[in-house]
């Protein structure tokens, strides 16, 4: 007999073992109540057994699985049964959830097993019918995550956007019309004051489309392009004009992100270059742990520092410079707060075009007779251009959906991402809070697509590049000494920040009373201890489907060629990109009633971390595939093994570092996430940085600065021990920031 | 199968904690005194406590939102008015609890049969009179001195659209001055205000720290910041002044009723009300007579206190219409 | 059971075959192909031909887009790869980088189920067939290209496959490496019986080790058959070009004699009278040196390697003969075709000769000592030599 001998009996035999998954949906839906009667998961509630409910075409759904399961187990052949089990999962999974969208009713632990069950039978249908190719676990995968990417991203979404248009049952834009015409949105034309800031934003039209004139002229380009040129001026003159003029969220969010994108990538281009080559060995080394910063700090912990080291009673600014105002307060200081965060993030994306620039390319350009100039023009910047337009653009997606650091900077000017979380929060108005959602999310999506575009991307997965060894020629003394005082400011502030917290922890009252005290951390053990580790909890067990899926995502978009595979991208893209205000108040507009009832639980928390940081595991994974030849699996196919097993037996074994990765990035993102769960905390289910925000806000100084040393030493750690990790492995070390 | 013995395991994890009894309380004071809650309540009666901390604006928000299915069993503390409007779109109830006589007769008589006063405090100036020597202005006694040019860039007070407090302080002014002249003023005043914060405990904070001189708000926020060691000190203006009165409510449908009538019994003891000062860092004076006012709290027999018509300026058309006029009138002028 | 012992080799058939990327890219065109038990099939031809995306619908790494693959009779156009009695051994090796050379022989078996001294004995048994015995706990990233090459092999063959599948498997080796591994493959497979398929862009390889040769060009099958047929009588230019090399001149035959320019000569052939384009294998050319004319005699008779004269083999005793005859008759013409040397290239045991003729160029593959002599711009005639001469109809010459 031949080795595989049961493998091929098992194959040529007539039954299929799809009919477990059909028989489990028809006993799910017969041993659990298919709805529940309010928010508990696991009431186990009699009313809602199947045969207590109305509705007779949710009988559909067990007549599904009796069909399914006669089909698994007659001898047909594998077209016909594969045709029969997608009609018959499509069937029931329809009539199950249609029975729970139509009746409104919480869905049940039996609707969640039974129309699982019901996917997995569709996903067999999609095998062996041979519409999907590859077998039922990665049919069953395709379908199961495109269900959550709808349920869990798309569908929130779109709540949004219907709750924004759909008024009392009634389609009608004028929600949309009254948010963008009132005073927080866009406060153009202010009637208290003498000059008319609505013509000043005009007059940035004409002023606009004369400088592009100007410029095409002076380019001689052709008159299609010109024209382009000049209406681009145009629009590009309102913007600005609106940005300094205006006063609204739309206006202000405008001008902070041109502000703190262009001032990050201006640092962030010196940090790489500095980084790259000074002469100094110790600054080159000290570049790479700048660019674990961002990651370790809670969202608005240096902001809430920068109070005391800038604002009117700073440290630096009122007792060393005797400056007494309060610029810190509105943009100046949110800027400057993003500036801090934002930098890393530019210097990590700019390095890999920095590494780029090959000093001998200048060189020869040089030798060719061209002057310094014009080797930069020709030469080194359409090198660099890309990488700074990647900075550029994703510090201004950052820069939209910061969160933290208006509200605690912001001062009385209104953000985008802020009048998302007031509008609901506070001025309890749904439908303005999605208005404000959909048009931040709208400019996200915008500058999303124009990186793309403009940099030939298709993803949001290349965005570090690899540095390349060699040499370079040093900097220009000058240039290098004034990059090093910026480099050595800017380490200075930031270390000044951190160290102010941890001081901040361990006296009576910062900045008034400096006796040292273990006070503020044994005030953290009645609830900031427990929060800690409820929120350590939540985010360890959020990060391992986080980093699974993400993986899981990443290995069907490289590896397997399905339809619908652009829209698994687009969808994972989606949950990346959107601000986490906006997700945060979709969430609660989609998950608060109805069918789908989640909110209120630690159910949603960990489902919204879990879609929140999958895109970090998804580029992590995507890389590493890139790096192993598909033969392996191939191999290890033909050899046998089912996909479930090759993922087990291969690939997981080669990408055990992306994958620890990917879960400790996971966790560390929950651990300092803000913005999206603030919408969903409830009682037991309080997470630290909304407590800790709470503290900021109501001046528990010290305990909030314990908790904020807490924070940042434990991701410290965490981070440290991947490092550890991934060295020890002897697997680059660079390759750990997401 | 061990897959989904796994899952189930994770649900029950996850949903575990529902089986203690328990309730779930929405806590709008001080994040410390929400903090101190807990644990003593659950010494006096073995109840497990949960909270979320939410203004009381942020807290009507998110009951209305959950109106359908409440989370929440009872709304502790915050400013009046939202407790009122609750009561009137029956998202809480009425609750009359066994203590309902202790209760100071002012407090319960003003509010009627809607919510439960849990304590009350006035609206003044805190001041950081560090601040003001150095920048050379005088010491404000008056709600007239606070237009002082002297003054510019050195108030703050918080948004009527996100705090109870900064709502509360605007009807008293109208309360003191009449609605047209109150705006007049309040406009006078927005050349001052160096921020409008979210949080109307904020300024006091701001003044502490020293970014702002002058901090309109609840004096009894003003002891927690001069408790706490900030060089500050309180001020009762001159024209009288308006005060909340704090509430507490049974939520409409609250998923653990029981726990949640023996929290309000609970919590209006004066060993429960106690906790407020003595580690709540909240000096408000509460509202059963028997407990005993804490020294630092506002003495508010020596305040010139307005007689505060809760029923108007609890009215949600009113408190609308007073929020809109502020937000189009006042907060727009450039400063 | 033993590894010599294997099971039946099963017949492969592949019954209008058909795959299409992206809609409308074909890749593979109705593939029509029966292979027979126990034989050595090799796909041939230039990438993109359609010869790896065969191979992979065989292994069920790919689906047909339509058409049916039958191996043993049964139709497993739709059986997951995994389910299918085919093992594979890949262009890249493949090997389990975190596994040992034990393991890796050992994966399919452990995925079988097959565990403890059974397993032990059967991948002892592979690796020794191999001759990679002894070398079991190395990892894989210490063994040379052809080391891994050998367990990638035996982790194939410890399978017992139905059908073996060869991915190009010696591309990434050297030229001598190559060789030997390719005789190494074809002893084993020749001992162990077992269907294959082998895929290869290097006619040499497939000429050496295969015992039926399918050549595809861009997704058709052009001609199946045995090594020597494709190689003597190709069924089209792209075949006889690509097996091996060969020029093209055009003529016409009238069912007996082949006329190329004013060159003429006889040659049996089946194909109908009219316009011909003749291949001429290089090895067919013989090189006549100016002055140095051999009669027709001494042509047809001596070896023509010490002849004075440069050629490649025995030319035509009639052609050559009627020639002569026809000189005697007419003008003392020596029959032969005009040509100027274009370019020399010495190789060793030959000399490739470009030659520029009236009616195009021809690429002659010269042996024996004369050949010395050729130079650039020379004036030479050229015979032709039977055996590497054929006949395609004009339409399929071009």
């Amino acid at each position: 007999m031949a080795v595989r001998s049961i493998i091929q009996s098992r194959s040529l035999a007539t039954t299929s073992s799809a009919w477990i998954f059909a028989l489990s949906s028809l006993v799910f839906f017969l041993a659990l109540p298919f709805g529940r009667p309010g928010r508990a998961f696991l009431t186990i509630d009699p009313a809602f057994r199947p045969w207590n409910l109305d509705g007779p075409w949710l009988w559909l759904v067990p007549l599904m699985s009796v069909v399914a399961l006669a089909a698994a187990l007659l001898p047909l052949d594998s077209t016909r049964r594969g045709n029969i089990l997608i009609l018959t999962g499509t069937t029931g999974f329809v009539a199950g959830s249609g029975w729970l969208i139509a009746t409104g009713v919480p869905f049940g632990l039996g609707a969640v097993f039974t129309l699982a069950a019901l996917v997995v039978v569709g996903g067999y249908g999609l095998s062996l019918s041979g519409r999907v190719q590859g077998d039922p676990f990665i049919a069953s995968s395709i379908l199961f995550v495109a269900l959550l990417i709808v349920l869990l991203i798309i569908y929130p979404l779109f709540t949004v956007l219907q709750t924004a248009v759909v008024i009392d049952g009634r389609f009608t834009f004028e929600k949309i019309l009254a948010t963008i015409s009132g005073p927080r949105f866009l406060f153009l034309e202010n009637p208290f004051t003498e000059r008319s800031e609505f013509a000043l934003a005009m007059s940035g039209i004409p002023v606009g489309a004369a400088a592009f004139l100007a410029w095409a002229l002076f380019r001689r380009a052709a008159l299609s392009r010109a024209l382009l040129m000049v209406s681009g001026g145009g629009v590009a003159g309102l913007v600005v004009g609106v940005m300094l003029f205006g006063r609204g969220a739309i206006a202000t969010s405008l001008l902070l992100a041109v502000i703190a994108a262009t001032v990050s990538t201006v640092l962030g281009l010196a940090f790489a270059l500095l980084g790259q080559r000074t002469r100094i060995a110790f600054v080159r080394r000290s570049m790479s742990a700048i660019s674990l910063l961002p990651i370790i700090t809670p969202p608005f912990i240096l902001a809430f520092a920068m109070i005391f080291l800038l604002g009117r009673r700073g440290l630096l600014t009122h007792d060393m410079l005797g400056m007494s105002n309060s610029w810190i307060f509105g943009l100046p200081g949110v800027a400057l707060a993003q500036i801090l965060a934002f930098t890393p993030i530019a210097y990590l994306v700019i390095q890999g075009s920095v590494a780029g620039l090959n000093a001998a390319l200048e060189e020869a350009s040089v030798t060719l007779g061209a002057s310094r100039w014009h080797t930069f023009r020709t030469i080194t910047w359409p090198l660099l251009r890309p990488g700074l337009a990647n900075a550029f653009l994703l510090s201004t997606i950052e820069s939209f959906a910061d969160f933290g650091n208006p509200l605690i900077l912001g001062g009385d000017r209104n953000y985008l991402a802020t009048e998302v979380f007031s509008a609901f929060a506070a001025r309890f108005d749904p439908s303005e809070a999605a208005v404000y959602g959909v048009v931040l999310l709208i400019i996200v999506l915008l500058v999303f697509y124009a990186q793309s575009r403009w940099l030939g991307q298709s993803s949001f997965v290349t965005v570090t590049g690899k540095p390349s060894l060699g040499g370079f020629s040093p900097l220009p003394r000058a240039l290098e000494v004034t990059l090093l005082v910026g480099f050595v400011l800017w380490a200075v502030a930031v270390i000044g920040l951190y160290a102010s917290i941890v001081y901040g922890s361990f006296v009576q009252l910062w900045g008034v009373n400096s006796t040292l005290t273990l006070r503020h951390w044994r005030d953290l053990s009645n609830t900031g201890i427990p929060v800690f580790l409820y929120t350590a909890r939540i985010a360890a067990i959020s990060a391992v489907p986080a980093a699974l899926l993400g993986f899981l995502i990443a290995y069907l978009v490289v590896r397997q060629n399905f339809w619908g595979r652009r829209f698994l991208e687009f969808g994972s893209m989606l949950s990346f990109a959107t601000p986490g205000t906006v997700m945060g108040v979709a969430y609660i507009l989609a998950f608060n009633t109805g069918p789908w009832l989640l909110t209120s639980s630690a159910v949603i928390i960990v489902l919204a971390f879990i879609f929140r940081n999958m895109p970090v595991a998804i580029r992590g994974g995507v890389a590493g595939l890139a790096q192993i030849d598909p033969s392996l699996e191939e191999a290890s196919t033909t050899l046998g093994a089912s996909t479930g097993r090759t993922l087990r037996l291969v690939l997981i074994p080669l990408l055990i570092i992306p994958l620890v990765a990917g879960l400790i990035f996971a966790f560390v993102r929950a651990m300092t996430a803000i913005s999206q769960v603030i919408f969903v905390v409830s009682p037991g289910n309080m997470l630290t940085t909304v407590l800790l925000l709470g503290w900021v806000e109501q001046g528990q100084i010290g305990r909030a600065a314990a908790m904020g040393t807490l924070l940042i030493m434990t991701m410290l750690t965490v981070i440290l021990l991947l490092m550890l990790l991934t060295r020890k492995r002897g697997l680059g070390s660079g390759e750990v920031v997401p | 199968m061990k897959r989904l013995s796994l899952v189930l395991a994770l649900f029950l994890v996850l949903a575990g904690s529902a089986f203690a009894q328990r309730v779930n309380v929405l806590c709008s004071p001080d994040l410390a005194w929400c903090e101190a809650l807990g644990p003593a309540f659950e010494q006096a009666t073995g109840i497990d406590l949960e909270f979320v901390r939410l203004s009381s604006s942020e807290a009507l928000a998110r009951l209305r939102a959950e109106a359908a299915n409440p989370v929440f069993d009872v709304w502790f503390g915050g400013t009046g008015d939202p407790h009122l409007v609750a009561f009137h779109e029956s998202v809480t109830e009425f609750y009359k609890p066994s203590a309902w006589d202790e209760l100071l007769p002012s407090l319960t008589n003003a509010v009627g049969e809607t919510y439960i006063p849990l304590y009350t405090g006035a609206i003044g100036f805190v001041v950081n009179e560090g601040v003001l020597e150095e920048e050379g202005a005088p010491v404000p006694r008056c709600w007239e001195d606070l237009t002082n040019p002297a003054y510019k860039d050195l108030i703050a007070m918080s948004d009527p659209n996100s705090s109870g407090t900064s709502y509360t302080t605007i009807a008293t002014l109208v309360q003191i001055m009449g609605e047209d002249e109150a705006f007049e003023y309040l406009g006078e005043l927005h050349q001052n205000i160096q921020q409008y914060t979210r949080s109307g405990s904020a300024p006091g904070q701001l003044a502490g720290r020293g970014d702002v001189a002058i901090a309109i708000q609840f004096l009894h926020d003003g002891v927690k910041f001069a408790e706490q060691g900030f060089p500050l000190t309180n001020i009762a203006p001159c024209e009288g002044t308006g005060f909340e009165i704090g509430g507490l409510s049974l939520i409409e449908g609250a998923p653990n009723r029981d726990a949640a009538t023996r929290f309000i019994e609970w919590a209006l003891t004066p060993e429960a009300q106690l906790i407020a000062a003595e580690s709540g860092e909240s000096y408000q004076v509460q509202s059963n007579r028997n407990t005993p006012v804490h020294p630092a709290s506002p003495d508010l027999d020596s305040l010139n206190l307005i007689d505060y018509d809760f029923e108007q300026f609890g009215d949600p058309e009113v408190r609308d219409r007073i929020v809109s006029r502020w937000t189009n009138e006042i907060f727009p002028v450039p400063r | 059971m033993t590894l010599t012992q294997a099971n039946e080799p099963a017949p492969v058939r592949l019954e209008g075959v058909t795959k299409r990327f992206g809609g409308d890219v074909v890749a593979v065109d109705a593939l029509d192909l029966a292979i027979e038990p126990g034989s050595l099939v090799t796909l041939l031809g230039p990438s993109g031909c359609g010869k790896t995306t065969t191979l992979r619908m065989i292994a069920g790494l790919e689906r047909a887009s339509s058409g049916r693959i039958l191996i043993d009779d049964q139709d497993v156009t739709r059986l997951p790869a995994n389910l299918r009695d085919v093992t594979m051994v890949f262009q890249s090796y493949a090997l389990f980088p975190h596994m040992n050379v034990f393991d890796n022989v050992a994966y399919g078996l452990r995925v079988a189920r097959v565990s403890g001294a059974d397993l032990a004995r059967r991948v002892d048994e592979a690796l020794e067939m191999v001759g990679m015995q002894g070398l079991e706990r190395r990892s894989s990233a210490e063994l040379s290209g052809g080391q891994q090459q050998r367990v990638a092999l035996a982790r194939a063959l410890v399978m017992q496959p139905r059908v073996l599948l060869f991915d190009e498997p010696l591309s990434n080796l050297d030229a001598k490496l190559r060789r030997r591994v390719r005789q190494d493959i074809r002893d084993l497979q020749q001992r162990l019986g077992i269907t294959s398929v082998y895929v290869t862009h290097d006619q040499e390889e497939a000429l050496a080790i295969s015992d039926v040769i399918v050549v595809m060009h861009q997704g058709q099958v052009q001609q199946t058959g045995s090594p020597f047929e494709l190689y003597t009588r190709p069924v089209n230019r792209f075949v006889a070009d690509f097996i091996g090399s060969a020029s093209f001149l055009p003529g016409s035959y009238d069912g007996e004699s082949v006329r190329v320019a004013d060159y003429s000569f006889r040659h049996p052939q089946a194909v109908s009278a009219g316009e011909v384009s003749v291949m001429v294998r290089p090895e067919a050319v013989r090189v006549v040196l100016d002055g140095d004319e051999p009669d027709a005699t001494s042509d047809a008779t001596s070896d023509p390697d010490v002849d004075g004269a440069a050629g490649g083999g025995v030319a035509d005793h009639e052609a050559v003969r009627s020639q002569a005859e026809r000189s005697h008759e007419s003008a003392p013409k020596v029959n032969g075709l005009e040509a100027t040397v274009k370019s020399v290239g010495y190789l060793g045991l030959a000399t490739d000769v470009v030659l520029e003729t009236a009616v195009g160029e021809l690429n002659a593959s010269v042996t024996g000592e004369g050949r010395s002599e050729l130079a650039r711009g020379q004036e030479v005639r050229v015979v032709f030599r039977p055996a590497g001469i054929y006949l395609l109809p004009a339409a399929q010459g071009e």
